[in-house]
């Protein structure tokens, strides 16, 4: 075989177009990973919103808290269900929740922002065990009060202390939580009868979620609500809610790869042209490796193997460019919602990245290595 | 003289046809996608700057999805100065009883008299179909990509099992299908019908005023604000173009990642060109020592080469964004059927027009390109070519 010391070096001769054509993959390689990172972030969000062993019931039809809506019969109906876990002293894990988008006016900005509100009451807490308030206190029923998730802190420039206007009344901010990073930490969570009035609600409310002891009591549960005659409603392991959410995004990675493919498939001519070029320049170096005892099919490895470095170097310095957008905070519509998340380049993106630079490096470096086959030594040495 | 001049510009592509084609189609597949890209986000903010100022959305101040008492409707509609009013009601439900998500569809029941003036690119809408919309109350007017991803035909009828509280099935007949273009995949139904087939007539979703001018718009939006402040429910008043930014505002990461993804396609494509033009100079050495023999000097060589790399970039662009036009047109018009890979890409219709300006930005990237590589052609020395030949 051929060493690749020889292709190495020939790529280090010819330095310039070296590096612009490695260069062309580096743009692509760090667009995807970008890309990729976007969707992977949104996806992580979605995915560990939910715990397994909770089940989030919503009205038939509805896959979003935000359309759905139940009566307080259904939810007595729930409660009946079997297998819901309780508290030490009784309680039932079952908590009623509304869920209002609502419209805040920035005042800073002059813009009206989405805002994610919950109203819940104090079972939510034990149900919801990922919240957790790390800076005030927890708000007190029908006082106007409310905690802010640390994504709304940020996003709405809030702070403890500061008031807010929702609907007719001005409710304070007595408190923030955190959630593990999931889509809670993107909502303002309020006393739900307080929240009911203010916003003809009574008697109504978007979902409910009960708590069970192990996530597969949780699918016993699901299987009970649907198979229940007295009641007509759409039960769902919370993770299995916050996923089909996380599914929106599909799209989105359906239209990245489209664009990557677009893309790579440039500067896979891009790579064609060059190899072309070096094929030309060195036909007689390809007839004195023929002449060496070389088979035309080890010049042709030695060739595709050239263009494959050039796609490992623009490969890798592609994913170390996008690799900067790692944990960079945004947010993100998902669904009726707005996420707070966090861009996440993980080692599935990296190996696709390594594999789509490879892949193009291949198929750009292909068809010039084809043509060396045809190159006659004599002809070449004349 | 200039004839003789783009006969070699001609001549000199023509020279290493696998080159020059490598290249073109190169830019070809760039240019196609920085049109598709382009158009997603232009459009977007298009909407956003270009709205037009005398056109008001009424919602509910506080929370999503708004709900207005019909009674507002009347008091709004008749206030001086609004010219033409429509509401909105999205029904949204499934297909089956049993739901699925492929199944899933949103009905948007409008004002029935006045769908042509308060919907963008639906006055084209045939007389004929307008009339029958006016006197059949189940009627739907259904967008081409809709009508081919369900299969469906005119005449048909179907039932949307409404995924909502209380649940309600509500039948409709398609009476005709819209013009393609931003409602492709909508389905437009009458209000009234949808009261009466859902039993509420007791609220709309938003409603569209048309005001006679932009000033008055204004006064009206603030008219509005403090008369309805302390109702309940309390309304919000916006210019179309602010609403449209306030929900693009949501996806403005998606916008931003699209932007990057704009200035890393220009950067390729000049990355691509200026690679195959700087081969083309190195290779061409003895061809440009013989050119300044003749008597041409470096500035008549560097515009030669600018102006392959020009031609094959604005020739290349017109290609590229022609084949995309081709593609979006048949997208809208239903004869390719929206999947995964193209819903997000060509939701908005690429206009025709953007051929020109792609051949125009071709042209641009094959200046940038080669610029430097024509420079390089100055140090091109004669005595040095002829001699290495000897």
């Amino acid at each position: 075989m051929i060493p690749v010391k020889y292709n190495a070096r020939n790529l280090v001769v010819r330095w310039k177009t070296t590096l612009m054509t490695a260069s062309g993959f580096t743009l692509v390689v760090a667009a995807l990973v970008v890309m990729l990172a976007f969707v992977e972030g949104v996806q992580q969000v979605c995915t560990t919103s939910g715990e397994p062993q909770n089940v989030i019931v919503l009205a038939k039809g509805n896959n979003d808290e935000v359309f759905s809506q139940l009566d307080t019969r259904s939810g007595r109906e729930i409660e009946r269900t079997k297998g819901i876990a309780r508290r030490g002293d009784g309680q039932m894990l079952a908590s009623r929740e509304i869920f209002l988008v609502m419209h805040r006016h920035l005042e800073s900005a002059n813009v009206f922002k989405f805002l994610q509100v919950r109203g819940v009451e104090p079972v939510a807490f034990d149900v919801h065990t990922q919240v957790k308030i790390t800076g005030g206190r927890n708000f007190r029923p029908n006082q106007s009060e409310i905690i802010i998730g640390s994504g709304v802190q940020r996003e709405h420039e809030l702070a403890i202390g500061d008031s807010m206007a929702l609907g007719r009344k001005q409710w304070k901010v007595v408190g923030i939580f955190t959630a593990n990073g999931t889509a809670f930490e993107s909502e303002v969570w309020c006393d739900q009868s307080e929240l009911a009035s203010q916003f003809r609600r009574e008697g109504v409310f978007s979902s409910m979620v009960v708590r069970t002891d192990s996530p597969a009591q949780a699918a016993e549960v699901v299987e009970r609500l649907k198979d229940s005659r007295s009641l007509v409603c759409n039960p769902m392991t919370e993770t299995e809610y916050y996923s089909k959410q996380a599914a929106q995004t599909e799209m989105i990675t359906a239209a990245a790869w489209v664009i990557a493919w677009f893309m790579g498939i440039g500067a896979i001519f891009g790579v064609m042209n060059t190899m072309f070029a070096a094929i030309g320049q060195r036909r007689k170096d390809i007839a004195v490796l023929r002449i060496l005892g070389f088979k035309p099919y080890e010049i042709l490895i030695s060739f595709l193997l050239e263009a494959i470095l050039i796609s490992i170097v623009g490969g890798f310095l592609g994913i170390m460019i996008g690799m900067v957008v790692n944990g960079f905070s945004r947010s993100t519509a998902v669904g009726s919602r707005e996420v707070e998340f966090a861009f996440k380049v993980t080692q599935t993106t990296i190996t696709f990245a390594a594999g789509f630079s490879i892949s193009m490096g291949i198929l750009g470096g292909l068809l010039p290595a084809l043509s060396v086959v045809r190159v006659q030594p004599l002809e070449a040495l004349k | 003289m200039l004839f003789k001049f783009i006969n070699l510009v001609f001549k000199s592509l023509g020279r290493n046809k696998v080159r020059t084609a490598l290249t073109g189609m190169g830019v070809i597949v760039l240019v196609a996608i920085y049109a598709i890209v382009t158009n997603v986000t232009s459009t977007v903010k298009s909407k956003i700057s270009g709205g037009d100022q005398t056109r008001l959305i009424v919602s509910e101040r506080w929370t999503m999805p708004s709900q207005i008492p019909s009674r507002y409707v009347s008091e709004i509609a008749k206030l001086p100065g609004v010219k033409n009013f429509t509401t909105w009601t999205i029904f949204v439900g499934f297909l089956d009883r049993i739901p699925q998500a492929d199944r899933q569809v949103a009905v948007l029941s409008v004002h029935p008299q006045t769908l042509r003036e308060m919907h963008g690119g639906l006055m084209d809408l045939p007389d004929e179909v307008y009339e029958e919309w006016l006197s059949t109350k189940d009627a739907v007017l259904v967008g081409p990509g809709m009508m081919k991803k369900m299969n469906w035909h005119i005449g048909q009828q179907f039932t949307v099992f409404g995924a909502r509280f209380p649940p309600v099935d509500v039948q409709y007949r398609i009476i005709g299908t819209i013009p393609g273009g931003e409602w492709a995949s909508a389905i437009f139904c009458r209000q009234d019908y949808l009261a009466d087939a859902s039993d509420n007539s007791g609220s709309v979703n938003a409603i569209l005023l048309s005001v006679e001018s932009e000033e008055r718009a204004k006064q009206l939006a603030s008219e509005l604000s403090k008369e309805y402040e302390n109702r309940q429910p309390a309304l919000k008043i916006e210019t179309e173009s602010a609403g449209v930014a306030r929900f693009a505002s949501r996806s403005t990461a998606v916008l931003q990642i699209i932007d990057a993804v704009v200035a890393i396609l220009l950067i390729d494509m000049v990355i691509i060109l200026s690679n195959s033009i700087s081969i083309s100079v190195r290779e061409r050495r003895v061809e440009m020592a013989v050119l300044k023999v003749l008597g041409f000097q470096p500035l008549h060589i560097a515009i030669m080469i600018i102006g392959e790399a020009m031609f094959v970039g604005g020739i290349a662009g017109m290609i590229g964004t022609g084949i995309v036009c081709s593609i979006s047109t048949l997208t809208l018009s239903g004869a390719i059927p929206l999947a995964k890979w193209n819903s997000f890409l060509l939701q908005f219709p690429v206009p025709w027009s953007a051929v020109l300006w792609s051949g125009l930005l071709g042209a641009g990237v094959g200046l940038t390109g080669s610029v430097f590589p024509a420079m390089a052609t100055r140090k091109v020395k004669v005595s040095d070519v002829f001699a290495r030949i000897a």
